[in-house]
């Protein structure tokens, strides 16, 4: 319909097509009935009864199904937990948060799956609730699995180095307890899920918003008890977003399949906003004691941690990943070689947390590089001193954390001097807080934080959750890998297929631009086959879009498999002409000798030679217009005996500098300047990274100054419309925002790309949490805890005018 | 709920006239995803907030979401579909597409609808806060607004 110039956003010319394909405008099978999710209105409760009579005789209904078949018919699913709760797609006997399952409706239309919904009778019993995740410790706490007897499902003491040394003759010692909220970079588009359960193979179809880890399917058909191999799930080329949200879409891929065997038909499920806040998936809220032992000159030596994750009614994978996800990188990009950790996940009566951007990264760095301001402020330093002073060095690299990690490729300093000349920062410095003018209507704050960013998960840093002795050697899970097909047509066209299951990353523009480029032709010569199918394209357990692999890890296997083709056409070239391969290379869609410029096919001729003459072709070009190109992450490791682990294939870097203003009257906060520097390595698509940053930047000043899930003290949820939690707009953006970034590429990857998925959303939570410190420290404010809003402000110096200790 | 009460509603969606039998209270965006192929119309929250399902009632933006399908009989409906058909839908569209404002895509139809409206209407000069006042309206989770501020201020500075 319209011609656009390149380069330009594919996925973009599809919506504008009128052509986007989400999974609400799907309608694959015919005889769709639509869903509806009875959920408890109770934190904690035993269920009595449920009497669905009512609803099954509205005209339109077909069937509910409760706890008691998905009992029956399926099992808990399974997790990395030594202590883990009987977790099922519903709640069979008791609900342990607002908003969990208890029954499914289908009827023949959506309003009337919902009028049904509205006459089923459940009963309760009230139960003592827990939303704290240190009361939930206590021995006092109500009980949410009955069967454990506690209510901590991990506790994990990991040390390295020796911290009792350094400890003892440290300078400086000083401890600090730091609190990260619940907040969720929900997607605007709710989870949404076609399942159709076919009861004679059993196998069960689904069509669902699913972008992997693909580990998670497995966890799914156990659960199913149905073999891998009958499940087959289909990604539509369109994903309204997730930023990790929907990687807990697995067990409502669960609930709807279950729905679908009790109704006998394809059954639809959309999710809702209120679903979505209260009973999908969040990030996990942490509460973190931290000790930290410096010497007097801002070297750092040790640090003790205390991490208590809240991982809400029932730890579910890929929990507990919020604890060790980030092993490799547990001590950012400081040099330090001595760390206790003690980890602990604890169950409360609120929902089941899970990935979100950033994935455990911003929760893990939030009380260091808060500390470490606290330190630069203890010894009179500049906290950009400190953090200069302890960076890992350019010469350091290769460099092998003490927790195992590999930081192949950087310069951290550099990066942060950048983001320190960019953001104007030492000037800055002289007029914040106090310093300011005093006829100012706001006090000025500048802070700084800086992230490693680590992409590529490896899938087997999650058994750093059992000890050593308790891991199965025989099961080892190590590495990240992912495949990709291209195909070249009898014409010379060629056809990529994504395995990626993108969801707004742009892959699709990516993907094309790399083919292209490796074939010297035009991206617009590429088709790219977008969405994912399981039972058509090649995927394993670590497939997928998460843990902001593509550019490390997705893109390679593009980049293997369009070296292949390249390899292909120049040896079929060299038969077809009979000259030798080695003496032709691949230019501007033709393969030409690089003896005689006059010598060569064009793409398109050898194209339709392979293609039509299979017949006479030798054995060793039979296949070669189909290839395939894997690549697998190197250095990934198992966990040692020491539990250290590699547990990202590539690490990236980014250093942050935030100016905030604070309303003398009001105390309204407000982020005036934001500036982000990245070492990425190579940048695949200049706009599409410089995007990735921008949302990694709403996110996290979401998290810092407004979103929260909020829960009472008995377990209540407050927060679920989107006028009770706040996403920014435009006009809560910075007004001057910088990003630049430093390139070094990574040796490990084909692309020598790192991840830019998460990057902005780590730090600005905490760049922001350090500048509101700078800005009011004078008033004798402490920050330790997120959201910063102007009531906690508020309420901490009313309290400190009281002459009361400060509670926030 | 019960007894659902029906009626025909008749309107225009992009041009075209409708006439379809409805329950009564079927809102405006099911009615123009479900029964008017009017699939650009995303629901974010269906409840006002996001602005993801607004379309133009006689060229008004309004929240589908909040609406039912009755309140528009009588009454021009356009969503992307119908706006993709103009000179202006077209030039919105590139913008978009080339400035990359947008990623997963579900908020733009949303955007694009509203910025139309401002296109067509606002008096000269469209300055930076009517922008803003404009995309304010919109919650976008992918972008950080960056660079669909970027695309309005081309398109702003493109027209003429
Ligand atoms: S869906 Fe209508 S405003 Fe969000
Ligand atoms: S592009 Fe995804 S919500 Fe705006």
């Amino acid at each position: 319909m319209n011609e656009f110039t390149a380069p330009s956003s594919t996925e973009g010319r599809r919506l504008f097509d009128l052509q986007a394909q989400y999974i609400a405008d799907l309608t694959p099978l015919p005889n769709l009935a639509h869903a509806a999710v009875v959920r408890s209105p109770y934190a904690h409760a035993r269920i009595r009864s449920i009497d669905s009579r009512a609803a099954l005789a509205l005209p339109g209904v077909m069937s509910v199904l409760t706890g008691r078949e998905v009992q029956e018919w399926s099992r808990p699913f399974a997790v990395a937990a030594e202590r883990p709760g009987r977790y099922y797609s519903c709640a069979i006997d008791k609900v342990r948060y607002v908003g969990e399952p208890v029954a499914v409706v289908v009827a023949t239309n959506r309003y009337i799956a919902e009028d049904a919904r509205d006459t089923i009778e459940v009963e309760y019993e009230p139960l003592p609730a827990v939303v704290d995740v240190e009361a939930a410790m206590q021995s006092s706490a109500p009980i949410l699995h009955e069967e454990l007897g506690t209510n901590v499902a991990i506790d994990r003491q990991l040390t390295y180095g020796d911290v009792a040394a350094v400890f003892s003759a440290a300078d400086i010692v000083f401890s600090q307890r730091y609190v990260f909220p619940r907040y969720q970079s929900f997607p605007l588009e709710t989870y949404g899920i076609i399942a159709s359960w076919n009861p004679s193979a059993p196998q069960v179809s689904f069509w669902a918003n699913f972008h992997g880890p693909y580990s998670m399917l497995a966890v799914l058909a156990g659960a199913l008890r149905v073999p891998l191999s009958k499940l087959r799930v289909v990604t539509p080329p369109d994903v309204g977003g997730s930023f990790g949200n929907k990687i807990a879409l697995y067990p409502y891929m669960a609930l709807t399949a279950l729905a679908s065997r009790k109704a006998g038909r394809p059954v639809k499920w959309i999710e809702d906003r209120l679903e979505s806040l209260s009973a999908s998936s969040t990030g996990t809220d942490r509460v973190t004691e931290l000790e930290v032992a410096a010497r007097n000159d801002g070297q750092l030596l040790g640090l003790k941690m205390r991490l208590m994750d809240n991982v809400g009614a029932y730890i579910r994978a890929p929990e507990p990943g919020c604890l060790f996800r980030p092993i490799g990188n547990f001590m950012n990009a400081y040099k330090i070689e001595h760390l206790e950790v003690n980890a602990l996940a604890v169950m409360t009566n609120v929902c089941p947390s899970g990935p979100n951007r950033g994935y455990a990264c911003q929760q893990h760095y939030f009380p260091i590089e808060r500390a470490i301001d606290e330190l630069a402020l203890r010894l009179g330093k500049d906290p950009a001193t400190v953090r200069l002073r302890n960076l890992i060095q350019p010469q350091d690299i290769p460099y092998r954390t003490v927790t195992g990690g590999l930081y192949d490729s950087g310069d951290y300093p550099r990066a942060t001097q950048r983001a320190l000349e960019l953001s104007n920062y030492w000037q800055l410095r002289q007029s914040t807080g106090a310093a300011g003018p005093s006829d100012a209507s706001v006090w000025r704050g500048v802070g700084m934080a800086v992230a490693i960013d680590p992409s590529g998960s490896n899938m087997g840093y999650i058994d750093v959750s059992k000890k050593a002795a308790q891991r199965r050697p025989n099961l080892v899970r190590v590495g990240s890998a992912q495949t990709t097909r291209i195909y070249l047509d009898a014409t010379g066209g060629i056809t990529v297929e994504l395995e990626t299951a993108a969801h707004g990353q742009g892959q699709e523009t990516t993907a094309a631009s790399l083919v292209a480029q490796a074939l010297g032709i035009a991206s617009a010569d590429v088709t790219v086959v977008a969405g994912m199918d399981t039972g058509s394209r090649p995927w394993s357990v670590s497939s997928g879009s998460y843990s902001s692999r593509f550019g490390a890890v997705g893109a390679s296997s593009i980049v293997a498999a369009a070296r292949q083709l390249q390899e292909n056409l120049l040896q079929a070239t060299a038969y077809f002409l009979e000259c030798d391969a080695s003496r032709l290379h691949v230019q501007a869609g033709r393969i030409v000798s690089l003896d005689d410029a006059q010598l060569g096919l064009s793409l398109k001729d050898v194209a339709a030679r392979l293609h039509w003459s299979t017949g006479t072709l030798p054995s060793h070009l039979e296949t070669a217009t189909q290839v395939e190109g894997t690549f697998v992450a190197s250095e990934l490791d198992y966990p040692n005996e020491l539990d250290q682990v590699n547990s990202s294939a590539v690490y990236a870097f980014t250093a942050d500098v935030a100016v905030v203003e604070i309303d003398k009257e009001t105390l309204d906060i407000r982020v005036t300047d934001y500036i982000t520097v990245h070492d990425a390595g190579n940048i695949l698509h200049p706009q599409i990274a410089r995007g990735q940053f921008a949302g990694g930047l709403l996110h996290g000043l979401a998290g810092a100054l407004y979103e929260e899930l909020r829960y009472t003290e008995t377990g209540d949820f407050l927060t679920g419309t989107l006028m009770d939690y706040l996403c920014p707009t435009v006009n809560e953006m910075p007004g001057n925002i910088v990003m630049d970034h430093i390139v070094l590429p990574t040796p490990q990857a084909l692309t020598g790309a790192k991840g830019v998925g998460e990057s902005t959303a780590q730090t600005a939570p905490i760049a922001i949490a350090n500048a509101v410190a700078d800005a009011v420290r004078h008033l004798g404010l402490e920050i330790t805890e997120l959201p910063l809003t102007p009531d906690k402000l508020w309420q901490q110096l009313g309290a400190r005018l009281a002459g009361e200790p400060a509670c926030t | 709920m019960q007894p659902q009460r029906r009626t025909i509603v008749t309107t225009a969606v992009n041009g075209t006239p409708v006439e379809t039998l409805l329950d009564v209270r079927t809102t405006l965006a099911d009615f123009l995803r479900e029964e008017a192929g009017c699939t650009s119309v995303h629901l974010g929250c269906e409840h006002g907030v996001c602005g993801a399902c607004t379309v133009l009632l006689d060229g008004l933006p309004v929240r589908s979401c909040l609406r039912l399908a009755v309140q528009a009989v009588g009454h021009e409906i356009t969503t992307l579909e119908g706006v993709m058909q103009t000179e202006r839908g077209k030039t919105i569209g590139r913008a978009f597409v080339e400035q990359f404002a947008m990623q997963c895509g579900f908020c733009t139809a949303g955007f694009a609808l509203s910025l139309y409206h401002l296109l067509e209407n606002a008096p000269e000069p469209i300055t930076d806060q009517d922008i803003h006042e404009t995309l304010g309206g919109h919650i976008c989770r992918c972008t950080g607004y960056v660079s669909i501020v970027e695309a309005a201020k081309r398109l702003r500075d493109q027209r003429g």
